[in-house]
């Protein structure tokens, strides 16, 4: 079986290219770009679950706000607190 | 590019599970999504509007329209208000025409104003006055036409500044008079005095050290024996007395401030002036202060603006001091001496004495005496 995090460190792409991992880009603890995710699961000002390949993505904050959702990326801005990974089986 | 195509911001009354969000999302494109207490508030394209209403049909939610943005519309907006289009259609018609006509038109390098008058009258002759279109105006050839037609003149610059036209000339040094040897001169003195010395390079002298001469008295003569009439030429140097009168007032007017002040706003345009708030001065006597400036710096409209301050006096009339009255009389009559006395003089004493006029003046007379270089040359007749 090929090994595809393997195939992208070799020829020096990004791993998510080839795995079709979700990204996840931080400025601060302001503003949170999630690229491919798989949808959201619970939503408030004060938490928010995303699910995204594999993983369970949990973040708390302060007025937290979807500047921009589609089906496939995420925009969350506000005062971001806490984020966790969780595997399926957490949840 | 969206306020181009026009957004919408609404309000979805009652709850929208994330399953439902997550069905928005995958065909509409959502921006500041957030909760709200009455529901969920978000922001789409206009054009994805129908689409969001068309998803959310059986959901049993409620969709209010909180705001509308971008050109769309203002077009919608614009199309009931026809009046409103028109008059500012018709402002900018006349901002622009304002913007492109000469509105004041100075001259500057100069400080003669009958000669300012003449270029000013000449500029207009060549289209650059008031009110004239800026394109029509050529600089180059008003520049040449100011040059041909002022001699004196050795530079002009013509530069448009927004709505100012203004000329500026440079005046030419008028170079030194020429000493012509074959033109018959006098020598004569340019104020009384007595002659201390005299020194004659050509001519033939009419005085001696000792004598006392009047104003235009002849000194030099321009004649020798040999050769007939000459050029005269030479010194004479005079003791002098010249005197000077000034007069100062014993009494003075103060303006003692009450403390009750009054502002107000003007607005200036194209020689109108009016008054924004409360106009009148409702003082008698007052003092004013200034402050202002041109809208734009005056680069597109003359419009001026100024905020003046009137702070209200009391006239009260007293007493001056003595030494300060002395003082001023003495400074005026020293200033009036030194008018008199001719360029290069060497002053060697000064007389003063004051006298009362009235009750209400001091008198200051100076006499200066000094020496001299009195012989003036004069056109033989």
């Amino acid at each position: 079986m090929l090994d595809k995090a393997k195939i992208a460190r070799e020829l020096g792409l990004a791993r998510s290219v080839m795995t079709g991992e979700t990204r996840i880009h931080m400025e601060g603890d302001a503003r949170m770009i999630i690229e491919g995710h798989s949808g959201l699961l619970e939503y408030t000002g004060e938490s928010i679950r995303v699910r995204a390949k594999g993983m369970l993505l949990h973040i708390e904050g302060e007025k937290l706000m979807m500047e921009a959702l589609t089906a496939e990326d995420l925009i969350l801005v506000g005062k971001i607190d806490k984020i966790l990974l969780l595997k399926p089986e957490e949840c | 590019m969206e306020r181009l195509t026009g957004t919408v911001t609404v309000l979805l009354i009652g709850s929208l599970p994330p399953k439902e969000l997550n069905r928005l999302a995958a065909s509409l494109s959502l921006q500041d999504v957030r909760r709200e207490k009455k529901g969920t508030s978000m922001r789409l394209r206009a054009e994805d509007f129908n689409a969001l209403r068309h998803l959310l049909r059986g959901s049993g939610l409620k969709v209010r329209i909180l705001k509308r943005e971008g050109l769309p519309f203002v077009r919608v907006m614009l199309r009931h208000k026809a009046a409103f289009v028109v008059a500012l259609l018709a402002s900018l018609l006349v901002i622009w025409g304002l913007s492109q006509t000469v509105l004041e038109v100075r001259v500057s390098g100069i400080h003669n104003e009958t000669m300012k008058r003449q270029l000013l009258e000449l500029m207009a002759g060549l289209g650059a006055e008031r009110g004239a279109f800026r394109e029509k105006v050529d600089p180059r050839a008003i520049e040449e036409s100011v040059l041909r037609s002022f001699p004196n003149l050795t530079f002009a610059s013509l530069h448009q500044r927004g709505v100012t036209l203004e000329l500026f000339v440079v005046e030419a040094v008028k170079p030194p008079e020429i000493f012509r040897r074959s033109e018959p001169v006098n020598i004569v003195a340019s104020c009384e005095g007595l002659i201390t010395k005299v020194t004659v390079l050509s001519g033939m002298a009419w005085v001696r050290p000792g004598d006392t001469v009047r104003q235009g008295q002849l000194l030099i003569q321009g004649y020798d024996p040999s050769s007939g009439s000459v050029h005269a030429n030479g010194e004479v140097y005079a003791r002098i007395w010249q005197t000077g009168a000034g007069e100062a007032e014993l009494y003075e007017t103060v303006r003692v401030p009450t403390g009750r002040a009054h502002e107000r706003m003007v607005i200036r345009c194209l020689g109108l002036e009016i008054c924004l708030f409360q106009g009148k001065v409702p003082f008698k006597d007052y003092n004013i202060s200034k402050e202002g400036g041109f809208l734009l710096d005056g680069l597109y409209l003359p419009i001026a603006w100024e905020k003046q301050r009137f702070t209200e006096v009391e006239l009260r009339r007293q007493q001056r001091e003595e030494e300060e009255v002395r003082r001023q009389a003495a400074q005026r009559a020293l200033t009036d001496a030194l008018n008199l006395v001719p360029g290069g003089a060497r002053i060697v004493d000064k007389r003063l004495e004051y006298s009362k006029i009235g009750e209400e003046k001091l008198a200051a007379r100076l006499t200066l005496e000094s020496f001299a270089q009195i012989g003036v040359s004069v056109q033989d007749k």
